[in-house]
């Protein structure tokens, strides 16, 4: 096993060991915060916690990255082209929207839980797959599909087997950025009632209990940045 | 009698013009709008601020009956002016139009639907306007997709027309507008505080990001730590970061309590500006190493041969051709500390998105929709007016 690879199974243990160490270290949480009477998080379990979190975000991201392959190969086909203008106003739209903003307008409709979080996480997050995969389309040489079409390939051969693998490092990096993105949106999602990592800061906040806040800060950031590198380092393999 | 060939081939020769590409998406989502309050309901009226509402019939008044047809006649002309590239301007004006009238049609009736009822009784617009009012916006952005995305003219006479019918009282019916004028002090103060937190976070993340990005023009090793640094910020969770702010101000204010009164603390505005300003260094910096870089290994040759210094050259050639690139980043940022902002009133910070959480606590779609509409209108508004801005600049190449 390579050396990244290894250091990076080292940082998952670590987030493991101190997610289950959190509940049991009371000493350090009352040296840290002397003024709260109950300093540890005990409402839900760490592991629960993280379970759902990873549960809705990765499900949003799925669903997302359907979608937004979907679109993206739609709007790259010769009859697709008419959906371009849609595209770059959605984009142009979703920029001026903040994600916590989707979250509140959905709660009246959709009721609390997490189901506005869902809809905010599949609407954001699959924007930058489809914009990754309208660039990698789009950037698959002319010459290169003349070539195919030449052989004899029909258009869904070309697209499966020219297209979709030329473009397909753009196509990740858009993943990429949609998972670590709603891995942070989920968070959000817990003002909504979202059962994930971000409930702590949430409960915390309202209730002044600064202890539970940093320790829900502490593995909402943990986690992100630990997908973030795990993803990076995933996808530098499988093109590298 | 059979027509002459003459005549068939002067009636062929005139080839219309093809519509643009822009025509499919503009016709089926100004087909949407138009069709969507049919289905989805007009109106929904509830007994009083917080029991649920239900489905209301839009009462057929001439008033209502007028502006309804204009709507539709709106939405019609949005379809039609978009077959033709050089009527798309037009278009997008159209569909200002639909949106007006649609608030003119809803404000009106939701004035006759309250006459008679309980003074506690409120109306709102159902799902219908809510999502024709997507789908125009929608529309007017496929119609400015070509020219740079941003349909100010659309944002503007929308502004307007909204403006008009709100002064007029038209709009008076409507609950939305009702909490609002029973909340005006409050949501100014909020709007003031909104603003002083995006513009403060800008201020803060400029003043770390140009000295910075200057320095790392030169130095390699420099630009790699800032752009880790600033990616890092990116991939944390903002709750978490405003969470993770929290603790270390509130030791540094205990410790030096003097800094209480720079408002320094793990509650408040500060903790907040300095989270939200964290989000702004990336695109700020990369912008500004982009721009500077604009000009070329070829024209810094030359100017270093005509003797120019380094300060020279920066302020006659890296920064003239290079500030359409910076403008671009700036006015991303400036949206993100619009939107980030919102999230400032969880710690205690204010902003528009004290009414939206409060709106949240209480599940009172008013007052979520006073602090939402602001941000939206608000983060449309700085987009436009700099997107104006970068494209006055932009050195055309």
């Amino acid at each position: 096993m390579s050396r990244p690879l290894l250091w990076l199974l080292a940082q998952a243990a670590a987030f493991l060991l101190a997610l289950w160490a959190a509940p049991r270290a009371e000493g350090l949480w009352r040296w840290l915060f002397p003024g709260i009477a109950r300093p540890v998080w005990e409402s839900q379990g760490w592991f629960t916690l993280l379970g759902e979190h990873l549960m809705l975000s990765l499900g949003a991201a799925a669903i997302a990255g359907a979608i937004g392959l979907g679109a993206g190969i739609l709007a790259t086909r010769p009859g697709g082209q008419r959906l371009r203008p849609l595209l770059d106003a959605v984009f142009s739209l979703a920029q001026a929207i903040p994600p916590v903003a989707v979250i509140a307008l959905a709660l009246p409709l959709l009721g609390f839980g997490a189901a506005p979080t869902l809809l905010a996480l599949v609407l954001y997050a699959s924007l930058p797959v489809m914009r990754g995969a309208v660039a990698g389309l789009d950037a698959v040489p002319p010459g290169v599909l003349d070539a195919a079409r030449g052989t004899g390939m029909g258009r869904a051969g070309i697209l499966a087997r020219v297209e979709l693998p030329l473009a397909l490092p753009v196509i990740q990096a858009g993943l990429r950025v949609a998972v670590v993105l709603s891995i942070a949106t989920t968070a959000v999602g817990a003002v909504a009632g979202a059962q994930c990592l971000g409930t702590p800061i949430v409960t915390g906040l309202a209730n002044g209990n600064m202890a539970w806040v940093a320790q829900g800060a502490v593995f909402t950031a943990w986690l992100a940045l630990l997908a973030d590198r795990a993803l990076r380092l995933v996808l530098a393999r499988s093109t590298g | 009698m059979p027509p002459r060939p003459a005549a068939l081939a002067a009636r062929a020769a005139p080839e219309p013009a093809a519509p643009p590409r822009e025509a499919t998406a503009v016709a089926l989502l100004a087909a949407g709008a138009a069709l969507c309050p049919f289905l989805l309901g007009w109106l929904s009226l509830a007994p009083n601020r917080l029991l649920s509402p239900r489905p209301a019939a839009l009462p057929m008044t001439p008033g209502v009956t007028l502006g309804l047809g204009a709507f539709l006649f709106a939405c019609l002309a949005v379809l039609l002016l978009a077959r033709r590239e050089r009527l798309l301007p037009w278009a997008e004006a159209a569909a200002a139009l639909a949106l007006t009238a649609l608030l003119a049609t809803l404000g009106l009736g939701a004035g006759m639907a309250l006459e008679g009822v309980s003074p506690l009784a409120r109306a709102m617009p159902a799902a219908g306007p809510w999502l024709a009012v997507l789908l125009l916006a929608l529309a007017a952005g496929s119609c400015a997709a070509g020219r740079g995305g941003t349909p100010a003219r659309f944002l503007l006479l929308s502004a307007l027309g909204a403006a008009g019918l709100l002064a007029a009282g038209l709009l008076d019916g409507l609950s939305v507008v009702r909490e609002a004028a029973a909340r005006g002090a409050e949501i100014r103060a909020a709007l003031g505080q909104h603003l002083l937190l995006a513009g403060g976070a800008l201020a803060l993340a400029l003043a770390l990001a140009v000295p910075l990005g200057l320095l790392a023009l030169s130095r390699p090793r420099l630009e790699a730590v800032l752009m880790a640094v600033a990616n890092g910020f990116q991939v944390i969770p903002s709750i978490a970061l405003f969470g993770l702010l929290m603790g270390p101000l509130a030791a540094l204010a205990a410790a030096f309590p003097g800094l209480r009164a720079w408002g320094v603390g793990g509650i408040g505005p500060a903790p907040a500006m300095l989270a939200i300003s964290a989000y702004l260094l990336l695109p700020l910096a990369s912008a500004l190493l982009a721009g500077l870089r604009v000009a070329g290994p070829a024209l810094l040759d030359a100017a270093r041969g005509q003797g120019l210094t380094a300060r020279q050259t920066l302020l006659r050639l890296r920064l003239p051709l290079g500030r359409g690139v910076i403008l671009g980043g700036l006015r991303v940022a400036a949206v993100q500390a619009v939107g980030l902002a919102t999230l400032a009133a969880l710690i205690g910070g204010g902003g528009l998105g004290a009414l939206v959480f409060q709106g949240i606590g209480q599940l009172a779609t008013d007052l979520i929709l006073l602090g939402v509409l602001p941000v939206v209108a608000l983060s449309l508004l700085v987009d436009a007016l700099l997107a104006a801005l970068q494209s006055a600049l932009e050195v055309p190449r």
